[in-house]
């Protein structure tokens, strides 16, 4: 899984793109989560966003915890060189559906990715529980 | 959506944040000015989405 993931790393910084993760984990917990899902650490940058600081400015912060668990909204951006903002999904279900993942590949301008199925996406069309 | 500040719009400023980068900790607008696209995105903890 770790190489698939990788691998739409790859592509993404052949485009011309970069990726950064944002969560409130610490960036200790981060590295425990990739270890424990991946069996190695991501290559892709990660901002630790412990007090929730950047999901106040983005507008990201649930009122009340979601029924799985969480205060946060999945999302994506994608900015320009000027740091202007070219789209966004808010929430954003590329974890989950395979459609919304592959999107953001066609918005950076490159191949389609790898990464699905054997993580749990699923295809276009079925129904999100959570 | 119940967030405590609305989403910045397509084609606003993306709001700053510092970045730690093998180069040191760098602005967003900065990280950005290095790439055709810089895409963000944003999880729960793991501990909640472990996928």
């Amino acid at each position: 899984m770790a190489a698939s993931l990788k691998q739409d790393y790859a592509k993404m910084l052949k485009a011309g793109a970069d990726l950064v993760m944002i969560s409130p984990d610490s960036l200790e917990q981060h590295r425990q989560y990739a270890l424990t899902l991946f069996g190695e650490e991501l290559p892709y940058l990660f901002v630790s966003d412990g007090d929730l600081a950047i999901a106040r400015r983005y507008g990201l912060r649930r009122a009340a915890e979601h029924h799985h668990g969480g205060f946060y909204y999945r999302s994506l951006w994608i900015l320009d060189r000027e740091a202007v903002i070219a789209h966004k999904s808010v929430p954003w279900e590329g974890n989950a559906q395979v459609d919304e993942y592959q999107k953001l590949f066609t918005l950076i301008g490159s191949e389609p990715g790898e990464w699905r199925a054997s993580c749990g996406l699923r295809q276009p069309g079925h129904s999100h529980a959570s | 959506m119940t967030g405590e500040t609305k989403c910045p719009q397509v084609g606003a400023k993306a709001p700053e944040f510092l970045i730690a980068t093998p180069d040191g900790r760098l602005p967003l607008h900065q990280l950005a000015a290095r790439y055709q696209k810089l895409v963000l995105t944003t999880q729960d903890s793991y501990r909640y989405h472990p996928n």
